[in-house]
């Protein structure tokens, strides 16, 4: 009885809160816009094969070493959980010492070789990637009517 | 000091260290022997032989640093003396399930010293009869951890080493104030 009371209570007084609101000028609601998707020519050199390697070794869930450091922009799988996560960080490594010091852009049609061991204690992972040299040629965006 | 000494041992897994080359892991069986030397006034406790079994890893990170880790299970043996009325002889032994982890320095191409840290639980302390001494604190369910220092031997599988573990909580406080325990112990590469 005493219980109810009491919750009986604090909703009477939750209920006679005072508020006071004051509008200074109506909103206006402006449309998001959408941005036409921006797409590109690419050069692909045929004849220029890009490789890249990154290793990298666990204790337990920890990465204690490895040569992964630099990550690409753009190659990530966020989609990835767990050590399928480090797995896709692997994969950004990789593809950024593909890419560094080439002058290249893109990877075109990248083949990732992995190549992992596990342990109790510990795992090694060794991922190597291979694709064509892509340049990018033009920008340009597709007006809504000719998609 | 022990506070230092955990920090040390954390720092070495949160430090990345940048090699060039795939570590090597390598790992298999571990047998050993151990005995204990305990800290007290009273010279009540003696220590015995015990033994341990244990599954270890090592990781090659690089031409000098090695890290290991082992699941270990143990069994320590001590004995109580009649050295009062009061006191009886009695032979006890305690179980305990261990991970040591451990950096380990290769001073020369088969000799190596280690530091690092054991994470532990004892089991229930029981004497010849297999029946706990009421008399005694025994510790049960409490951390078998502390700090370790290693030196071994490697001869192609074969590992032989020498470990000393500083126990942070006594093995019984009712008669000591604290615990080493020393073990000899091979090693077996599997893999």
């Amino acid at each position: 009885m005493r219980k109810i009371a009491f919750l009986l209570t604090i909703l009477a007084l939750y209920s006679c809160h005072s508020s006071k609101i004051s509008t200074l000028s109506t909103p206006m609601y402006a449309p998001q816009a959408t941005i036409n998707p921006i797409r590109a020519d690419i050069d692909i050199d045929m004849n220029k094969k890009l490789n890249g390697e990154a290793n990298a070794t666990y204790f337990l869930i920890f990465k204690i070493s490895g040569n992964s450091r630099h990550y690409a922009e753009g190659v990530n799988f966020s989609g990835e959980k767990g050590i399928h996560s480090n797995l896709g960080r692997l994969k950004s490594a990789a593809a950024f010492k593909a890419l560094n010091g080439t002058g290249a852009d893109i990877i075109v049609h990248p083949n990732y070789e992995i190549q992992k061991h596990s342990y109790l204690f510990f795992s090694t992972v060794n991922l190597k990637v291979v694709g064509y040299a892509g340049y990018f040629k033009k920008f340009y965006q597709v007006p809504y009517d000719k998609k | 000091m022990k506070k230092i000494y955990k920090l040390i041992i954390l720092s070495i897994f949160l430090l990345e260290i940048n090699v060039q080359a795939q570590d090597k892991v390598y790992g298999g069986l571990k047998a050993g022997i151990n005995t204990s030397m305990f800290t007290t006034e009273s010279k009540i406790l003696k220590s015995n032989l015990g033994f341990s079994i244990a599954y270890f890893e090592v990781l090659e990170l690089s031409s000098k640093i090695n890290l290991q880790a082992e699941i270990n299970y143990a069994i320590t043996k001590f004995k109580t003396d009649s050295i009062n009325a009061f006191t009886d002889k009695h032979n006890y032994k305690v179980a305990s399930i261990d991970v040591p982890v451990m950096a380990k320095y290769r001073l020369s191409k088969d000799f190596a010293i280690g530091i690092g840290y054991q994470f532990g639980l004892k089991s229930n302390l029981t004497d010849e009869y297999g029946t706990t001494d009421p008399t005694t604190t025994t510790n049960k369910g409490v951390k078998n951890s502390g700090l370790i220092i290693d030196a071994s031997l490697k001869s192609n599988k074969s590992i032989f080493g020498l470990r000393v573990l500083s126990v942070n909580d006594p093995l019984i406080t009712s008669y000591a104030e604290n615990t080493n325990n020393i073990s000899f112990y091979f090693c077996y590469s599997l893999f």
